[in-house]
């Protein structure tokens, strides 16, 4: 069963989203990256120039991240 | 399948390979609508090659209460058959009664004849609601080690009348006998193997333990799987003549690094050696038609048994101390034969997914 090419190409491009959307400079402390995504200086530069690439609309949040239902999470 | 891109990231090269030959998704995670174009085409593909199976989290098998929660669930579930063919889908086992219902977390129920009544009421009006086989996954948490050994039995009269079968999660299983400190092998035994369509296969972590005995093994999915799973895998494939599936979970956004990655992959193709070595897929496996079933017009509730699914769920949530718990005026629930290290991990699990 071979996944047709255009769907490929869709998956690759979310592969590649969550490969660029990490920090650049791979510091150890975790708490950097939640410090990035919440600076809100970062979105404001962007949003007048070039309009955001659409790598978020990959990037779900799940609520509590994931699933509690085998009881132990 | 997970809907994270980190999640997509690390499948990718065996997407490319076309390695997966299954996919399960959990489609009340993220109903039709919240689907993005890739996850939609990627699930229609695998169900348009009748590939793809369906994994339930919120429907709560054994909620003392009928409210429109479940009304509404049963209706979206009929709603997603008819747009994407599942081959089968599946629920939990345990009890989820508060009102924020996507955040909460099933907790296990002592076998019981009201309580299996509760649970046959609920799986006939899911068996209802779609043409195709519905199964139940064991629960990994339990309060004691009666629990742990009854839910097989559970199990099986649970789904006796429905034709129903069964997943085995093995990791959930590997859960129970570290914390009640029975060999992992006796717990199987106890299941109606004969009934396992589908195994799942999953890591988890070590929580330290407040009484300082021992940890405590949780099924958080967030890791490799153990290597005592690999070595009772072969087994296990052997006495589950039924088995048709082998699921591997993981966590979306637990495979963030290179290694994470790496070490899932490697899990990957472990447990396709494993089966690759036996026999099982060859063998002639059950058919699970659908039984017709005399529904009683009116779902069956039972009060009281809602009113102590709702004190422990509000007992542990309030952190209640295991001695208050344990001393609990319960009829359902045979607190005083519980573990306090499981009362404590259950508020610590029913804290991270807050209910309220």
């Amino acid at each position: 069963m071979k996944i047709p090419v255009v769907l490929m190409a869709s998956l690759l491009a979310v592969g590649v989203s969550a490969q660029s959307t990490k920090p650049e400079a791979k510091t150890k402390k975790p708490v950097k990256k939640v410090k990035r995504a919440a600076t809100p200086d970062t979105v404001e530069k962007k949003k007048p120039g070039t309009p955001k690439p659409i790598v978020k609309k990959d990037t779900l949040v799940l609520r509590g991240y994931g699933c509690p239902a085998c009881g132990m999470g | 399948m997970m809907a994270e891109a980190d999640f997509v990231s690390a499948v990718l090269p065996l997407l490319q390979n076309n390695a997966i030959d299954v996919l399960e998704w959990s489609f009340d995670t993220l109903y039709h609508n919240n689907e993005p174009d890739w996850l939609r085409d990627l699930l229609n593909f695998y169900a348009e090659n009748n590939r793809l199976i369906g994994h339930g989290v919120y429907y709560s098998l054994f909620d003392a209460r009928w409210t429109e929660r479940q009304e509404e669930w049963l209706q979206k579930l009929k709603e997603e058959v008819s747009l994407r063919k599942y081959n089968h889908i599946t629920e939990h086992f345990g009890f989820m009664n508060t009102e924020n219902f996507h955040q909460g977390v099933p907790l296990p129920v002592s076998l019981h004849p009201k309580t299996l009544q509760i649970g046959k009421d609920r799986l006939y009006r899911l068996q209802q609601a779609v043409d195709i086989p519905v199964g139940i996954e064991n629960l990994a948490f339990s309060f004691s080690i009666d629990d742990v050994k009854e839910q097989g039995v559970f199990l099986d009269k649970l789904t006796e009348d429905t034709n129903g079968f069964l997943i085995l999660d093995l990791h959930n299983i590997y859960c129970q006998s570290c914390n009640f400190e029975v060999e992992i092998e006796e717990i199987i035994d106890l299941y109606p193997l004969d009934k396992v369509k589908e195994i799942h296969l999953s890591g988890g972590s070590w929580q330290e333990s407040v009484y300082g005995k021992k940890q405590v093994r949780r099924d958080t999915h967030d890791d490799v799987i153990p290597e005592e799973i690999f070595f009772i895998l072969p087994s296990v494939l052997a006495k589950c003549q039924n088995l048709e599936y082998i699921i591997i979970e993981r966590l979306g956004h637990t495979l963030k690094t290179e290694e994470d990655k790496e070490n899932f992959l490697n899990d990957f193709n472990k447990v396709k050696t494993i089966i690759e070595a036996s026999d099982w897929k060859e063998k002639e496996k059950c058919i699970w038609d659908k039984r017709q079933i005399q529904l009683l017009e009116k779902p069956l509730e039972d009060l009281a048994l809602f009113e102590e699914q709702s004190r422990l769920t509000r007992l542990l949530f309030d952190g209640a101390g295991a001695g208050i718990i344990k001393d609990q005026d319960f009829h359902y629930f045979k607190t005083e034969n519980w573990d306090p290290e499981m009362i404590l991990t259950a508020q610590n699990i029913i804290k991270k997914w807050n209910p309220y």
